[in-house]
């Protein structure tokens, strides 16, 4: 079932040109539903229409399926966390944790037991009488985190919550974050530009870029399949390697504009080897190299553009002329606009590309 | 040889004729704002014959406290202090009121006609009240207001100055705190008190001793709005010590004098450096 | 026609059905964008009735000839050109001029120098500071008392003094010569120490690199302040020096308490001038023309000091 659904958004700041025009999206009950995307995408803004803290220029916000324009913020049951947590200043953390439920006129006793529990839950008991100035950033985190939980929202909504904290704690955050979400069950909606971040939590990813939404899918899936080349190339560290068309000479039919592959689905191969069945080879010349223990990254320029490869075999190659062998199973092609056609539509048994 | 052991010869004397001279133009500006008030005092306790002694002293060993019942006697001291706290009092109140939601929307809604409304604003502070008493003063007295308190408050009921400052210091709140308020299903009016005001406590604090301070030290608003002593705060009442029958008496003038001058030296002397910066906000750019 | 007429119809149905969340929605829009009006309505209502209503007031009034008891009386400008040929108008407003010319400059003058000299941060420092300060929140009443009896030509404390060094007596208020020089004093010994507090503040916000920058050159200390302190605190200078300039122009207490305008009006000032002609003599009508008389001359600085500001902050 659909918790949340923006039916044909748009919003303009001003006079300016739309930052988003006719967006359509929906996000599953009990999701962890990641909003991904290079900064001034729009994600955070479509967010903040969730919130109801931006309005929509046209178009509805349901949740529920309930329209919920003329909700304001608050009646939304919703709850966010934001990047610099947004904790109050002159308020300890237990009245950070306890405002918005005395807003909301949970009694009393209610309200000692849930914020009992959740101080519990993140390990804020100790510090429920401070003020957020003498915490350290993971403990800011967490009481911003035990404010939203509090409340017992339908949705929770993020805005980057992790960027602030340095990558050990970002590493722990994470995985409390994903176990929360299989405590509670309930959906999480979560603006970010990492897409590690992206990957490792979310249920579902929607990947945008410049207020549109290029694909909708479940991680492996977008992954495994992109939907097109920004997809290809803002998935994967590094990127899909995409290079034109060309270097498969006229082993792709004409439609496909743009070849591309992971850099782990490649492999290297000396001057002398003999390709495998089925694999496309191009020459290159090793530019440079990352031992990184269980892989190498190399990279290489090619006469089709510089590629990345990630090798997991034993032998270490030395910088200067390589070769590169990708199996057609793995190459992608991509047509005119852009979009995936499918993968190892390649013909003959193998080519050899200079 | 010679000029190693002149050298320090030559630089002590300067150095000490230095100190010496510091310690003298210290002692010589401590005096001058020192001396005034000392002599209120002393002669606040002497007898009329005393005050008119020539060389003055400067030391009296029989102190005439009787001089302060002269003053009680002679004007309603209780009552001008009753007033002066009540019109005090009702500005501070009134200008919470009015200065308080005036700086919030000034700082945080984006509205018509806000620029126009926030210049007007601005421009009221070129105005002082010595340009207006008049028309005001006929204003009330069309009203049958003279003799009131409310002639007294309503014309300081709010200010361009603490609504200015109040609205920079507003404008620094961040926008994510707001939201996250709103989020948390506080209006505007929680948004307000539990989350701006605590926020913009030290502003806070230093209007309020500001509008206190020039309130309580008001001679000229009480004195042209008022013609009936029941009303009249305390500087006026004191101010009228100077006219008697008998001449000029100036320890009891001085007597009066302390009695307004006591409290604010005391107030100053406990919280002065947040009545000094207090003050010094309004020229700090 | 027809398709009109269907279109009509379905909007009305529409309409019917979300009468209630519409009526619901558009109340609640009014509320929000009326919410700033409403909160800046009751600063706005006492700004509009006790400031700018009552300017309005006072120029229509100076078109007028008014007792307080009696009808009011319209004869045009006639109160203006009273004015501009009244020789007591002139008197006064040299007076105000005088008062204000010398208040700035001593102000300014004096206050720098025990900037300067008080400018190192040290515990004595502070503590004089803090004592010249003193005057400045004590009521204008106290301390134009304290002057009057420090200043009493037979028994005042400043004769005495003067009279150790053998200098004769001077009538600090009842010589028309001395009279307003004295007002003068009593207004910069209570303003000395706030003046002095503002452009220590400005003195120490000066960068410290550019001292030592100038201690690198090895620069004489008196090119230092003209060169780098000076200029650096100017704009405040300028700020402090057009509110002396507006407070010497309202002065009333101390010409009140300690002189009443006298000795033969010497010490007769604008302010004091409309307060004489609104509560002493009841001419409305001429009381409100020096009104406008003060605010032009009021308004004129304020001017100039924005004029400079604005270039200032533009070469900045």
């Amino acid at each position: 079932m659909d918790k949340i659904t923006l039916k044909d958004i748009t919003k303009c700041y001003g006079k300016n040109p739309p930052v988003i025009e006719g967006l359509n999206l929906s996000i599953e009950e009990g999701s962890f539903t990641i909003l991904l995307g290079p900064s001034g995408c729009g994600k955070s803004t479509v967010l903040r229409m969730i919130a109801g803290l931006e309005k929509t220029t046209a178009g509805d916000v349901q949740i529920d399926g309930v329209s919920v324009r003329d909700v304001e913020p608050g009646d939304r049951n919703i709850a966010m966390v934001f990047q610099n947590y947004a904790l109050y200043p002159t308020m300890t953390v237990r009245e950070n944790i306890e405002f918005g439920l005395k807003n909301m006129k949970v009694p009393k006793e209610e309200r000692n037991k849930r914020i009992e529990e959740i101080s519990e839950m993140v390990g804020l008991t100790e510090y429920l009488s401070r003020k957020p100035a003498n915490l350290s950033g993971g403990q800011r985190q967490r009481v911003a985190l035990a404010r939203a939980i509090v409340k017992k929202p339908a949705v929770f909504l993020m805005d980057e919550p992790l960027s602030n904290l340095d990558a050990k704690l970002r590493a722990q955050i994470r995985t409390d974050l994903i176990e929360l979400h299989q405590k509670l069950g309930t959906t999480f909606v979560y603006v970010t530009h990492d897409q590690v971040e992206a990957m490792s939590m979310g249920t579902d990813i929607i990947l945008m870029e410049s207020g549109k939404i290029q694909q909708h899918a479940a991680p492996a899936q977008l992954y495994a399949e992109p939907a097109n080349v920004f997809a290809a190339r803002f998935i994967g560290s590094p990127p899909m390697n995409v290079l034109s068309a060309a270097v498969a000479g006229d082993k792709v039919s004409p439609k496909v504009e743009k070849i591309g592959f992971r850099p782990e689905k490649a492999r290297l191969m000396s001057e002398e080897e003999v390709p495998g069945l089925r694999e496309l080879v191009i020459s290159g010349e090793v530019v440079a190299r990352e031992m990184l223990g269980d892989q190498t990254q190399y990279k290489l320029t090619t006469g089709f553009g510089s590629v990345s490869v990630k090798d997991f075999g034993d032998s270490v190659y030395s910088y200067g002329a390589c070769r590169i062998a990708v199996p057609y199973k793995d190459v992608a092609c991509f047509d005119a606009a852009q979009k995936l056609i499918g993968f190892g539509l390649l013909r003959g048994d193998q080519f050899v590309a200079d | 040889m010679t000029s190693v052991q002149k050298k320090p010869l030559r630089i002590k004397p300067i150095r000490c004729v230095g100190t010496v001279l510091k310690i003298l133009i210290d002692l010589l500006i401590a005096l001058i704002f020192f001396i005034p008030f000392y002599w209120m005092f002393i002669t606040s306790v002497k007898t009329l014959g005393q005050t008119l002694l020539m060389p003055p002293s400067f030391w009296v060993s029989d102190p005439q406290w009787g001089n302060f019942a002269v003053v009680f006697q002679k004007i309603d001291i209780l009552g001008m202090l009753k007033n002066s706290l009540i019109v005090t009092a009702g500005t501070l109140f009134c200008q919470c009121v009015t200065v308080i939601p005036a700086a919030y929307a000034f700082a945080r809604y984006r509205f018509k006609g806000s620029k126009i409304l926030f210049g007007v604003t601005l421009a009221t502070m070129m105005i002082p009240s010595q340009l207006i008493f008049l028309p005001v003063y006929l204003m009330f007295s069309k009203w049958g207001m003279i003799n009131t308190y409310w002639s007294l408050i309503l014309p300081s009921a709010s200010s361009a100055f603490a609504i200015f400052m109040l609205r920079q210091t507003f404008k620094q709140v961040s926008e994510e705190l707001l939201e996250a308020a709103r989020l948390d299903k506080a209006g505007e009016f929680k948004i307000i008190t539990r989350i701006m005001l605590p926020l913009a406590r030290p502003t806070v604090v230093t209007l309020t001793m500001l509008t206190f301070i020039n309130v309580w030290n008001d001679y000229f608003w009480p004195l042209v709005m008022t013609t009936k002593a029941d009303v009249r705060t305390l500087p006026v009442g004191i101010a009228s010590l100077r006219m008697t029958e008998s001449g000029v008496n100036y320890q009891i003038m001085m007597a009066g004098n302390v009695i307004l001058v006591i409290p604010v030296l005391i107030v100053f002397f406990f919280a002065q450096k947040q009545i000094i910066k207090a003050f010094t906000y309004t020229g700090v750019k | 026609m027809q398709i009109e007429n269907t279109a009509v119809s379905r909007k009305a149905v529409k309409l019917c059905v979300s009468e209630k969340t519409v009526s619901g929605k558009s109340a609640r829009k009014v509320t929000t964008t009326l919410r700033p009006y409403l909160m800046v309505a009751p600063a706005m209502v006492i700004f509009g009735l006790f400031i700018l209503y009552p300017i309005f007031y006072m120029i229509y009034l100076s078109f007028f000839d008014w007792n307080l008891i009696g009808e009011k009386k319209f004869i045009g400008v006639k109160n203006y050109t009273h004015m501009f040929a009244d020789a007591d108008f002139w008197q006064v407003l040299g007076n105000s001029v005088y008062y204000m010319v010398m208040v700035v400059i001593l102000q300014m003058a004096l206050s720098l120098l025990l900037a300067v000299y008080l400018n190192k941060n040290t515990r004595i420092n502070r503590i004089l500071q803090s004592i010249a300060f003193t005057p400045y929140i004590t009521s204008m009443v106290s301390v134009a008392f304290i002057w009057m009896w420090m200043m009493d030509s037979d028994y005042g404390l400043l004769n005495y003094f003067l009279s150790l060094f053998h200098i004769p007596a001077v009538g600090w208020l009842s010589d028309p010569k001395v009279a307003m020089t004295s007002l003068v004093l009593v207004s910069v010994w209570k303003g000395l120490g706030y003046n002095t507090i503002i452009l220590i503040s400005a003195m120490q916000a000066v960068p410290g690199y550019l001292y030592e920058a100038a201690s690198l050159d090895k620069t004489p200390r008196w090119k230092v302040f003209w060169k780098i302190t000076l200029p650096m605190i100017s704009p405040t200078a300028f700020f402090l020096a057009l509110m002396n300039i507006i407070a010497a122009l309202k002065v009333f207490e101390t010409v009140n308490i300690m002189t009443q305008g006298g000795p033969v009006n010497s010490t007769n000032t604008l302010v004091y001038n409309i307060y004489q002609y609104g509560f002493e003599y009841f001419k409305i009508g001429y009381a409100s023309t020096l009104g406008v008389a003060l605010m032009v001359v009021i308004g004129f600085f304020t001017l100039i000091y924005f004029k400079v500001l604005s270039k200032r902050v533009h070469y900045n």
